[in-house]
């Protein structure tokens, strides 16, 4: 069952940036903003990441760094769609081009080519050594452990905190949020921020952890596949991060089928985006709990 | 009841496209002094090798023509509010089924191949957007993610054909063999690649405004101000929002059959970069308007070929051009009136 074993390793691994991003998202949609430059920020965290270790900082520098690109290029869609009432889809695509071209054009004009150092992985004892799956899901890289707790945290803040009804109550009605003495432009770019910063995480989590390297469009519509996620989730946390595993086994699937069978390697790249297309269909027949003020 | 639906040619985004161009100009001149390249070196090179001769300007001219073809016919759903960012995916398709057909009717006349491709390239690439349509009109499905997976979707195909049954035999490289010579387009200006697939996306810009005096361009204004007010004006909304769509993507599949017929004459799985998103910049930096879509196209047809020459001449990565346009639009997209 080696195959299997495989399979569920780089299942878990792709996970972590699809899952930071998409608690990230979800953040911002409950708000009531529809991230389209999700894509963006991801891929200002992997750059950011990779370029602080390549010149040396050291990871826990360089994770740092990542989430603040991310906050920052955050920073730039709540300029755009919040402060200036742009429009909100716009901004994020005009993120999603201009964002991975800067990095690219970075990339290639000071010629980088380091990949990074492989980050160790944290086996919890007794619990790795269960067969098959035990590696999978207990002996992971710093990400992963970091992907939980933060899922653990953000479930939290919108099932038991304040903080997560006021995102909600600002994503349902901004005006009746108002009577009450909320800003919805504050709300809403502080979780156009921690998106940011999550989604810089993310980025992250997949140039440090999952590639150790940087290449240019790195994400590669990752962060779209990631909004399709937190619709299919219905806005939840658990959904996302049940999305963002499913989405991780495809990944997995699309790197490690071809050993075993001999579906064309090329076609496999379409398995991903069928299934999110499958899941958005899908997910129109669900109960809808979509922030009322969002445009989908 | 009658339903006024106020139109009105705004000068606004005009002003707005054009305080974006400059103010991503000044940023762009920022980041080239920051990585230590001269601007001013930078600006001469890319005139002189977009206006410097005829076959210069000739080459931005090919750049533009698709570019106009497809932001001509992205026009419409974008006055709806939709956004299909689907076009290097239509592109591509409208692309793999001119190189089919020119293949397969190698002894044919040009008169008989060339208006096949481009019928084959029209529906190739309007039904690669008519199932994101669909999808939208009846299960309200995402359009942007939605046309986003097909262009994935259409490049794994077209890895997969053009690694294994369409490839060619003359390298070991994924791309087609070369398309018989009846498949070219016509050239346009003698001494230029210029190629009649101008003409092609120019005949679109009278059509268009002459839609907008027609029945079907009023029900399109009232649907795009207010769809619940069109419901009840027996305008079905979901009608609307799959052919609009379609017609996008049919409009990139002709760009796709211009690229592989008059450009490159064979295929490969690149044909829709870098020009496939451009097309949405070029009709939102013209406003939403026909007549601006052929400037925004001219200008950005000369910048995508100037930002190549970038590199020989002054040592520039030529993604740059994608930081510039994500800078225009980002500027474009930040103000108050591009709410809709």
């Amino acid at each position: 069952m080696e195959f299997v074993e495989i399979v569920a390793n780089s299942s878990v691994r792709l996970m972590v940036p699809l899952l930071l991003a998409a608690l990230g998202e979800v953040i911002s949609e409950r708000a009531g903003v529809m991230n389209v430059g999700l894509e963006g920020m991801m891929t200002a965290g992997a750059f950011a990441a990779y370029v602080a270790v390549v010149f040396g900082f050291g990871v826990p520098a360089a994770v740092l760094i990542a989430a603040i690109c991310g906050l920052l290029a955050g920073s730039l869609m709540a300029i755009g769609a919040v402060w200036m009432r742009g429009n909100a889809i716009l901004v994020g695509f005009a993120l999603f081009i201009l964002i991975p071209g800067l990095a690219n054009f970075l990339f290639v004009q000071a010629k980088l080519t380091a990949a990074t150092p492989a980050l160790g992985d944290i086996s919890i004892p007794y619990l790795s050594k269960i067969p098959v799956l035990g590696a999978a899901f207990f002996s992971q890289n710093f990400f992963y452990y970091l992907a939980l707790i933060l899922t653990v945290l953000v479930w939290g803040m919108f099932a038991y905190s304040r903080a997560g009804l006021v995102l909600s109550a600002v994503g349902h009605n901004p005006a009746k949020a108002e009577t009450i003495g909320i800003s919805p432009r504050n709300v809403q770019t502080f979780a156009l921020l921690a998106c940011g910063a999550f989604a810089g995480l993310g980025g992250a989590a997949l140039s440090l952890g999952a590639v150790g390297s940087y290449v240019p469009n790195i994400i590669g519509g990752r962060g779209f596949i990631v909004i399709a996620i937190v619709i299919l989730g219905r806005w939840t946390v658990l959904g996302a991060a049940a999305g963002a595993f499913l989405m991780g086994v495809l990944d997995a699937l699309k790197l490690n089928l071809p050993q075993i069978s001999d579906i064309p390697i090329h076609l496999l790249g379409a398995l991903p985006w069928i299934v999110v297309v499958l899941m958005l269909i899908a997910s129109a027949r669900m109960r809808s709990n979509a922030p009322r003020t969002l445009v989908t | 009841m009658i339903v006024v639906v106020k139109k009105t040619v705004d000068a606004a985004p005009l002003y707005a496209a054009l305080t974006s161009i400059l103010v991503a100009l000044a940023l762009i001149v920022g980041l080239f002094a920051a990585v230590g390249i001269d601007p001013l070196v930078g600006a001469g090179v890319m005139w002189k090798s977009t206006f410097g001769s005829l076959r210069t300007f000739g080459e931005g001219l090919i750049r533009a023509t698709p570019l106009l073809m497809i932001s001509a016919t992205l026009l419409p759903s974008l006055r709806a509010g939709l956004y299909n960012i689907g076009a290097p995916g239509q592109l591509g398709a409208g692309a793999l089924a001119t190189t089919l057909v020119a293949l397969n009717l190698p002894s044919a006349s040009s008169w008989v191949v060339v208006p096949l491709c481009a019928i084959a390239a029209f529906i190739a690439g309007g039904a690669t957007a008519f199932v994101p349509g669909l999808l939208k009109a009846h299960w309200r499905v995402n359009e942007i993610v939605s046309t986003l997976a097909m262009n994935f979707i259409v490049v794994a195909f077209l890895g997969y054909l053009l690694n294994g049954p369409l490839q060619s035999d003359f390298a070991n490289l994924p791309q087609s063999p070369s398309l018989p010579r009846t498949s070219s387009l016509p050239l346009l200006i003698p001494g230029t690649r210029a190629h009649i697939g101008l003409l092609v996306a120019l005949a679109f810009i009278p059509v268009l405004l002459a839609l907008d005096r027609s029945l079907i361009g009023y029900r399109l204004r009232l649907f795009s101000s207010n769809p619940t007010l069109a419901k009840r004006a027996s305008v079905d909304p979901k009608t609307y929002i799959t052919w609009l769509i379609t017609f996008g993507g049919a409009g990139a599949g002709l760009a796709g059959w211009m690229q592989v017929a008059a450009i490159d004459h064979r295929l490969y799985p690149t044909v829709a970069s870098p020009i496939g998103y451009a097309g949405l910049f070029v009709a939102l930096l013209g406003a939403l308007h026909p007549l601006g879509s052929v400037v925004a196209a001219f200008f950005l047809g000369a910048l995508l070929y100037g930002g190549a020459a970038l590199q020989v001449g002054a040592g520039v990565s030529p993604e740059i051009i994608q930081v510039f346009l994500g800078l225009i639009l980002f500027i474009y997209a930040s103000r108050p009136s591009a709410q809709r």
